[in-house]
């Protein structure tokens, strides 16, 4: 441990029931009562953890295994290179923080290729995961031990392990959601009131990056606004100045969706664009309505099922009991008092995906769903840092009740003091029953893991692909390359690892229509399929080339098919006859 | 023990102090030297009054009380006030007796020299004394000279050096010059509105570039100057060596050898921070018996005075009510503590200053320093007139303007003001903490009291007249400003300041240019002007380049690639540039906690926007309007980072 004792206040608000005396500030302080002390190691800890994760599936050749991932390395490295560079390679279905953060790196060829530059951003986003959610437990005065079981919780879990080695979104988000929780936090419990700029900057801004991530980060804004006006409203500073600190909470988020509102009308001409467009996600979810795979639409049941197997599968059946655990007792213990409002803020985003599952906003599938399979099961995983604080918040009530054989009233009314010895048994027992969850898994991933399933069945259904995409960079000669990257397991940018300002696809604009419609004057390589895609789920999803070219005796005239694999076909130009 | 003067014998005889305060003050004298009455008064061991009234019985001369007993106007006039104040005498009145006969109150012994003095002011030796207390002597002349301390403070310099004064304001041309530009533009908007838009879109990015240019070449001067300095050092050390000196120039004097050292400490409606005065300034190693301190308070100020009056100060603080005038300025009531001042030496602090204790120290050490390289011909440089203690913020990190605040501090003192020296550019001065020689303070004309940045305009100043200003290897905790409006305020006192100082210097720009050189003439421009005009400019440039990027992708505004290219390069890149000198500098300063805050810069420039704009229109309306800055809104509010702040300046 580093840095700063913290004052005793810690203990005082944790053994208070009182939500009044829970948030009351403490007298005005220098800054050094703020540190948490191990922060920075924690942190280190989370980075080292993400980049052994990275060395391993770098070393399997497994960290490009997500179609997303490519694509999200993809898009970040056609802002610059590309035919058509520029921010406006930026949105459709994704929004666009993940790809800025990966532009500085993906400038490197190396990086990019092999997926490293997504690895160094998420182990970075690991890092600060593990260090807010440090923060988080400590400002809810937890045990030493107890939040070593919730870091234990989280780092060991190998779904969350394994994304933190992808260039895929969900670290992101997550850095995101528990930084907003841990400022938050820090502001509702902070010994001296911090001001609304100190608010926005420690909360409001991570909560306006996450807000720039993923969606499921919008509803996590509007729970902590609640938060702050009521933790405000409780403390007895009057509604002006609650509602200047909840608008400092929320400006920085207002912000940003302002912007990504402008950034489509100026960009696509549609503010609603990254909603509505053909590249949407209600557009993909559209389809799968049509073809009746969106089951859990309309059915809360479902949904809770699907949700719950996902959840089950991916945080493994020790976090879920502890959590349970640890609901439970915040639930009867703290009741409504601010230490539990800012622990639920952690549900919101699972909260959103029941809803949004129910709703049919998105899809998700997993052996419980009907029909069963492995897709967007790594969703849930923004759960996983609530669930390991509720673990350690359980661990810290029944390691004190033991310690103490007290009920659970003289508990709450008590202290959860640290190191006691049954905290220090409890967290034993975390680490072996953790142990146990892990050899459980490992013992066959592909199965029990809906995560690294789902990254195992990409991997099968890309083979081809990649397999293509290796050839072509192994014997490219130069010259331009027509290649329609959107349909399903086309995005392989990465493993083709050449330039992308030599490729002719749909993100190089009008260039790639001229492309198609004058492959000879353009295009030494033409990649596509050689029949059609088949199963797309939109439009967006057939192969424009194969569309344009593959039936016309023109093109097989003049282009030779140098290499095929399955109905990938690569092409290239008959030279003399140009 | 020692054996006692007369004034201790005296005193001891007479039972008003005892052998152990006597001893001590003794010894007190033996180290710092001075009067041993003054010792024993700061001791606490006797009331002014009561060694006075010793003093008048050893010198035979009565004690008069010149506040009850004023001395005649007419009399005192003869004498010129610094005159009465250095020799620590003033003609008192006539001797009733014998009305050819003067009476002059001392506070000196009544020796031959003190009456040749008097002979030579008045043009008689036939005079009798009476004993008076310092006190006494400073209130009378104060009483009496008042019209020529108030022109002292308020008037000398717009007297004296009309074109270095802004009392007259803008001239003519600068007045109306904003209005002018401001339709041409119209005009020209109207006529051919995409070109003009081009061209101020150029011309802002062109101003925003040429300042970030200037900061930040200032700032990759700094290793530049550690180097040099190093260097220098080493040669020093080299040449010692060789003529078996000790390594390291001793340069502290002893204590008997310091000088006086006035500290001028303006306050105004500060009554709850003029308590941590005392403290702050008792806390300077320093004897207290070399120290002049004066607290300079208004005299419409009633609440300061009477919590000034109420907490007693020790003996070496003067509380100084400056008379009213116009205008109501720290500079004026500063000038006016000038006049009265007794120090060798002169520094400003603001009411809640925490200097370094050694600075007073450090501040002689450097002139001492100056002044042996120059008699020993190992330096060509032009003579030091001041030098400028680092000033950094102890409540930090009390929130994000405050650290705003302490990161763009740290790039002035740790990385600005040290590359401007490198440069041999005239370097602005802060407001606090600029160690002046009185005499040569006097002869430039003291502080402009119609300029709302005196400071600023003073170290020019220095520089036009042929004077050296440093930096001190010495820092200054302050409170940074913790609330938005009343930033605002300070800060467009401050850009007005500059406004004010530019049009001062440039009402003749061809004679300017010929009296400061290509180097005064470069910091003129590249920071006195570039810097209000930078932050004009800013959401000008903010605003055209989201305009430009809006309008060529939405409303079909046709503007050349170049422009938009270059536009958005030299935003971006400006403001990359100025986040991470400014980063590294407060990161150095305080913490990466405090510098990493500097990625807000941007949003804490539109701040500085709207301060310039209120400054420019200031200027044009009401250019000695003075915002004052309240001080004390963080209260005891202490961040961890000034207890191991670095000190990189020297």
């Amino acid at each position: 441990m580093t840095d700063v004792v913290e004052p005793a206040d810690v203990d005082t608000r944790v053994g208070t029931t009182s939500a009044a005396e829970a948030s009351a500030p403490a007298a005005a302080t220098g800054s050094r009562a703020r540190r948490v002390p191990g922060t920075v190691p924690v942190f280190l800890l989370g980075v080292a953890c993400a980049a052994a994760a990275s060395a391993y599936t770098l070393h399997a050749g497994t960290n490009l295994d997500y179609g997303d991932a490519m694509a999200h390395l993809t898009i970040a490295r056609r802002i610059t290179d590309n035919q058509n560079p520029g921010l406006a390679q930026l949105g459709s279905v994704w929004l666009p923080l993940p790809h800025l953060l990966l532009l500085p790196l993906v400038q490197s060829m190396w990086l990019f290729s092999t997926g490293l530059a997504g690895s160094v951003v998420s182990a970075l986003c690991l890092g600060a995961t593990s260090a807010a959610t440090w923060r988080l437990m400590h400002r809810l005065g937890l045990p030493l031990p107890a939040m070593l079981a919730g870091l234990v919780l989280l780092l060991a879990n190998p779904a969350l392990l394994y994304v933190s080695s992808t260039a895929l979104t969900e670290p992101v988000l997550l850095a995101c959601l528990t930084m907003t929780i841990a400022g938050l936090a820090g502001w509702a419990f902070s010994p001296r009131q911090l001001s609304g700029g100190e608010l926005a900057v420690f909360a409001g801004i991570p909560a306006a990056a996450g807000v720039l991530t993923r969606y499921e980060a919008w509803p996590l804004v509007l729970a902590g606004a609640f938060l702050v006006a009521v933790v405000s409203l409780r403390r007895g500073r009057g509604v002006r100045q609650s509602a200047v600190w909840t608008l400092s909470f929320v400006v920085p988020s207002i912000v940003a969706v302002l912007w990504w509102v402008a950034y489509n009308q100026i960009v696509f001409g549609d503010a609603l664009e990254f909603l509505q467009g053909e590249y949407s996600a209600s557009a993909f979810a559209d389809v799968f309505e049509r073809e009746g795979e969106l089951t859990t639409a309309g059915n809360l049941g479902l949904s809770s099922k699907v949700l719950g197997w996902a959840m089950l599968e991916t945080s493994g059946i020790v976090l879920l009991v502890l959590a349970a655990v640890g609901l439970v007792t915040t639930s009867l213990l703290w009741r409504l008092d601010d230490r539990n409002l800012v622990t639920w803020l952690g549900g919101s985003t699972t909260a959103f995906l029941l809803f949004s599952l129910t709703t049919g906003q998105h899809i998700m599938v997993n052996d419980a769903a009907m029909p069963p399979g492995a897709y967007n099961n790594r969703y849930v995983l923004s759960a996983l840092p609530w669930l390991s604080v509720l673990a350690a918040i359980g661990l810290a009530h029944v390691g004190a009740a033991l310690t103490r054989r007290r009920t659970s009233t003289a508990v709450a009314a008590g202290q959860l003091d640290r190191g006691r010895p049954a905290h220090v048994v409890l967290l034993g027992g975390v680490v072996v029953a953790t142990v146990l969850q892990n050899l459980y898994w490992l013992g066959d991933p592909y199965e029990r893991m809906t995560v690294i399933q789902e990254a195992h069945v990409q991997h099968l259904a890309y083979v081809d692909t990649k397999d293509a995409a290796r050839w072509l960079r192994e014997h490219y000669d130069g010259g331009g390359i027509l290649m329609d990257q959107t349909p399903d397991k086309s995005s392989v940018a990465p493993v083709l690892g050449l330039p992308i300002d030599e490729f002719y696809t749909r993100a190089s604009g009008a260039v790639f229509e001229e492309a198609i419609a004058d492959p000879y004057g353009h295009a030494r390589w033409v990649f596509m399929h050689r029949s059609q895609v088949e199963g797309s789920a939109t439009d967006t999803g057939l192969d424009r080339v194969t569309a344009r070219l593959a039936l016309d005796p023109q093109f097989h005239a003049r282009y030779r098919l140098v290499y095929a694999v399955e109905d990938i076909g690569i092409y290239r130009i008959v030279e003399g006859l140009r | 023990m020692s054996q006692p003067a007369p004034i201790g014998q005296a005193l001891l005889d007479a039972g008003l102090v005892t052998p152990e305060q006597l001893d001590a003050a003794l010894e007190r004298q033996r180290t710092e030297g001075g009067h041993l009455g003054q010792q024993l008064v700061l001791g606490g061991a006797v009331s002014r009054r009561e060694l006075y009234g010793a003093l008048a019985e050893q010198w035979s001369a009565p004690l008069v009380d010149l506040v009850a007993d004023p001395p005649d106007d007419g009399l005192v006039r003869r004498v010129p006030y610094d005159a009465a104040l250095r020799e620590g005498w003033v003609p008192w009145r006539p001797d009733p007796d014998r009305p050819e006969r003067v009476l002059v109150a001392t506070t000196e012994a009544p020796t031959d020299a003190l009456r040749a003095q008097v002979a030579a002011h008045l043009g008689t030796r036939d005079v009798a004394f009476r004993t008076t207390t310092p006190w006494d002597l400073w209130k009378a002349v104060e009483a009496s000279h008042r019209a020529d301390l108030l022109f002292e403070s308020q008037e000398r310099l717009h007297s004296e050096q009309p074109a270095a004064s802004a009392a007259d304001g803008l001239t003519q041309w600068q007045r109306w010059a904003p209005l002018g530009v401001l339709l041409v533009v119209v005009g020209l908007l109207v006529a051919n509105p995409a070109e003009t838009f081009v061209v101020m879109l150029a011309l802002a990015n062109v101003v925003f570039f040429a300042a970030v240019l200037f900061k930040t070449t200032a700032a990759l001067l700094v290793p530049f100057r550690h180097r040099r300095r190093v260097d220098a050092q080493w040669r020093e050390t080299r040449e010692r060596a060789r003529r078996g000196l000790p390594p390291r120039w001793a340069v502290d004097r002893p204590d008997h050898e310091l000088p006086v050292y006035t500290v001028l400490v303006p306050v105004f409606r500060e009554a709850n921070v003029v308590q941590k005065v005392v403290e702050n300034i008792g806390s300077l190693d320093y004897p207290k018996s070399k120290l002049d301190v004066m607290l300079l308070m208004e005299a419409d100020d009633e609440e300061t005075i009477a919590v000034a009056r109420a907490m007693r100060p020790p003996e070496y603080v003067r509380l100084v009510v400056v008379p009213p005038g116009k205008p109501q300025t720290k500079p004026r009531a500063c000038n006016y503590g000038l006049t009265l001042a007794r120090g060798e030496f002169v520094v400003i602090y603001d009411a809640e200053d925490r200097p370094d204790p050694d600075q007073l120290r450090q501040a002689v050490a450097a002139f001492d320093r100056d002044e042996l390289m120059r008699r020993e011909g190992l330096s060509h440089e032009d003579p030091l007139a001041v030098v400028q203690a680092s000033l950094y913020y102890y409540n930090a990190d009390y929130n994000v303007l405050t650290r705003m605040f302490a990161i763009e501090y740290a790039h002035w003192f740790e990385a600005m003001l040290p590359g401007m020296d490198e440069a041999g550019l005239p370097m602005p001065l802060g407001g606090t903490s600029n160690h002046f020689r009185a005499d040569v303070l006097r002869a430039m004309g003291a502080w402009d009291p119609f300029n709302v940045t005196e400071d600023a305009d003073a170290g020019l100043r220095a520089a036009v007249e042929g004077y050296r200003v440093d930096v001190l290897p010495s820092g200054t905790g302050e409170e940074a400003c913790a609330e938005t409006f009343a930033w605002i305020r300070q800060r467009t006192r401050w850009i007005k300041g500059y406004l004010v100082t530019a049009a001062v210097n440039t009402r003749h720009p061809i004679r300017f240019s010929r009296r400061v050189g290509v180097r005064g003439v470069i910091g003129m421009v590249g920071l006195i002007m570039a810097t209000p005009v930078a932050f004009l400019a800013y959401p000008l440039a903010l605003g055209f380049t989201a305009t430009t990027y809006v309008g060529v992708q939405w409303i079909g505004l046709d503007l050349p690639e170049w422009v938009v290219g270059a536009s958005v390069t030299t935003f971006l890149f400006g403001n990359a540039m100025m986040i991470v000198s400014a980063a590294l500098a407060a990161s150095w300063r305080y913490s990466w906690r405090i510098g990493g805050f500097a990625l807000l810069s941007p949003l804490y420039w539109l701040l500085h926007s709207i301060a310039a704009w209120r400054a420019l229109y200031q200027t044009v309306k009401d250019p000695h309007r003075w915002e004052k800055t309240p001080h004390g809104l963080t209260e005891d509010y202490e961040s961890e980072h000034d207890q191991h702040a670095h000190l990189v300046s020297g």
